[in-house]
């Protein structure tokens, strides 16, 4: 039976739910739950801290397992700690993952001038 | 003792700390918060592209004060406002020009984001429309005890820099800025009341542009070689704003040279087609230049110029010249002409503006002898790469011309990579406080989510009052 824990980052409104298998989660399992779900992969140069939502209390250790039901809130940080999950595996994969993005969208692009043409003028400009 | 937290001023970039791109930074103090851009960052998508909105408080935000359209200052406003709990009674405020064009950018924003990196839809950009209100430069504004004026800030039509003052403290964001008058804009001006704080952009830290008469004639002498060697020019650029510069120069060095006037050059953007209606509309807020030549007729409707709709009406046969968005090589038309072009010897490609590291754009400075094709294939870059800078930020020379004038006694570098931002740091600080008979000015230079605290005492209150 799937379990769940309810998450929010902290700038969000309401707290979401993610799923799982079992009675506890990792921390680095919830952090790399947590990219997937909101889509963190697009980026580079943060971590996430997680708090318990009822206590306040921060999860220091990646390590620690977080019993089904618990609410948790979440901050995106600047930087990553050394060794920590998102260091190692999210990012490590990032590049692969923007090629196949960049696939997929210009292979979607239905025509070349248009105004769909894909992130035309997206990703900034000149600044 | 330490002061009151009532009686520290803070700073804090929540993005373009230590970088280029999602400009968003807070100020506090005395219990009200001032949120300056809140933008995007170019080289990530979806919420990684955010500014770390997480730090901070948005129920606490009074004020949003954004400088101009570029989506690094604005593109994550709808998100802030729909998708967190901002303060519904903060008020917003951007100049009536960048106001008109960001719906338009915003709206093709969020078009073109993929389902999965997609912040916010159409209907929440159109929802939050109504809650920004527009100012003139240099009217006073009050607001829950903040006094603000925007000023011309040059870069694009409708930029601002905003000066804010709380509790007789004040402090100058400059926002994207230029102190170089161009062809259809006017210079950057120097506030009339010295602020306590500046907070300044750093993109070219101690850089120097070259004058621009001479960047002018290089840029047309290149596009000529390249056009007369057969070759195709390839300009990738923003669909609006240093875009409308270089159409120009272009099509007056068309007007003065007859023997190319039978040589295209294609514009491809319905974005700037539907933003030129804007250009016409406040061409009294550019420079008396342009407003002289439109006396006569609209210098934006171009003798010269191609507009390319679809495929169909280009023909690749020879050589062109082809301005096409984005502006860093990222994605779209312009990389696909890139790709198409950049194994002909012939051809060449002029990059106008600011390279954000992680672009291709930026990748082909190092000038490799391969590209990676977006389908993963390696091609040889034969063609010639060159660098000629238009975009419209501040240099050295003129940020610290700019510092002297405004005789402020701390500056906050943000917008600057990490190393520009550091040589423009020790220039500024041998400058100001190394010597003798030196003004003595702090330089601060936060990364994202550091705060830079200082402290203002009762005097200077009493100096407010009493003026
Ligand atoms: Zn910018
Ligand atoms: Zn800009």
């Amino acid at each position: 039976m799937a379990s769940a824990i309810h998450f929010k980052m902290k700038s969000e409104k309401d707290f979401s739910t993610l799923s799982f298998d079992g009675d506890f989660l990792k921390v680095s399992d919830l952090k790399l739950l947590v990219v997937e779900k909101r889509k963190l992969n697009f980026g580079d140069g943060f971590d996430l801290v997680i708090t318990d939502a009822q206590t306040n209390e921060e999860y220091t250790d990646e390590s620690t397992l977080i019993p089904k039901n618990t609410s948790v809130v979440i901050k995106r940080v600047p930087g990553q700690k050394p060794g920590g999950i998102l260091s190692q595996q999210t990012l490590a994969r990032r590049n692969e993952r923007y090629a196949e993005k960049d696939l997929v969208k210009s292979n979607a692009a239905d025509s070349l001038f248009g105004d769909k043409t894909k992130r035309a003028s997206v990703a900034g400009g000149e600044q | 003792p330490l002061p009151a937290q009532d009686e520290t001023l803070q700073i804090t970039p929540l993005g373009a700390g230590n970088e280029v791109g999602r400009s968003c930074v807070l100020l506090t103090y005395k219990e009200k918060t001032v949120m300056f851009d809140c933008g995007v960052h170019p080289a990530y998508s979806g919420l990684a592209s955010l500014p770390f909105f997480d730090e901070m408080d948005p129920r606490s935000i009074d004020l949003i004060l954004i400088t101009h359209f570029h989506l690094d200052h604005c593109a994550a406003l709808p998100y802030l406002l729909e998708k967190t709990n901002c303060n519904p009674n903060a008020r917003i405020f951007m100049t009536h020009p960048t106001k008109a064009i960001y719906k338009t950018l915003l709206s093709d924003f969020v078009r073109v984001s993929s389902n999965e990196d997609v912040l916010y839809s159409e209907q929440d950009l159109s929802r939050t429309m109504k809650r920004i209100e527009t100012l003139d430069y240099h009217q006073e504004m009050n607001w829950n005890g903040i006094r603000f004026w925007a000023y011309n800030a040059g870069h694009v039509l409708g930029a601002a820099m905003f000066l804010v003052e709380i509790a007789g403290v004040r402090v100058l964001y400059t926002g994207d800025f230029s102190r170089q008058e161009d062809r259809h804009l006017k210079e950057a001006e120097i506030p009339p009341f010295p602020p306590d704080i500046i907070i300044v952009e750093s993109t070219y830290g101690v850089q120097v542009h070259e004058p621009r008469k001479i960047r002018e004639a290089r840029f047309t002498q290149k596009v000529a070689e390249i056009v007369r060697r057969g070759g195709r020019v390839l300009l990738p650029v923003f669909a609006l704003g240093r875009a409308q510069e270089l159409l120009l120069i272009l099509e007056e060095y068309w007007e003065a040279h007859p023997d190319l006037q039978d040589i295209p050059i294609y514009y491809a953007s319905s974005l700037a087609k539907r933003c030129m209606s804007v250009y016409q509309t406040y061409i009294n807020m550019m420079n008396d230049n342009i407003r002289k030549r439109y006396e006569v007729s609209n210098p934006f409707a171009f003798k010269y110029v191609l507009n390319v709709k679809n495929i169909q009406d280009f023909d690749d046969s020879g050589p062109c010249v082809f301005m096409a968005s984005p502006g860093m090589l990222q994605s779209g038309l312009s990389r696909e002409l890139c790709e198409r072009w950049c194994t002909d010897r012939r051809n060449g490609i002029i990059l106008p503006g600011y390279s954000v590291e992680g672009t291709l754009a930026k990748h082909i400075l190092s000038e490799p002898s391969t590209i990676t094709r977006l389908d993963g294939k390696e091609v040889p870059l034969r063609c010639s790469v060159d660098y000629i800078t238009f975009s419209a930020h501040s240099d050295f020379l003129q940020t610290s011309e700019f510092i002297d004038r405004s005789r402020s006694g701390h500056i906050v570098l943000v917008h600057g990579e990490m190393t520009e931002m550091g040589r423009l740091r020790n220039a500024l600080d041998l400058k100001y406080n190394k010597g003798q008979n030196v003004p003595n000015i702090r330089i601060y230079t936060p990364k994202n989510c550091q705060t830079v605290r200082l402290t203002f005492r009762a005097e200077k209150v009493a100096k407010a009052i009493g003026e």
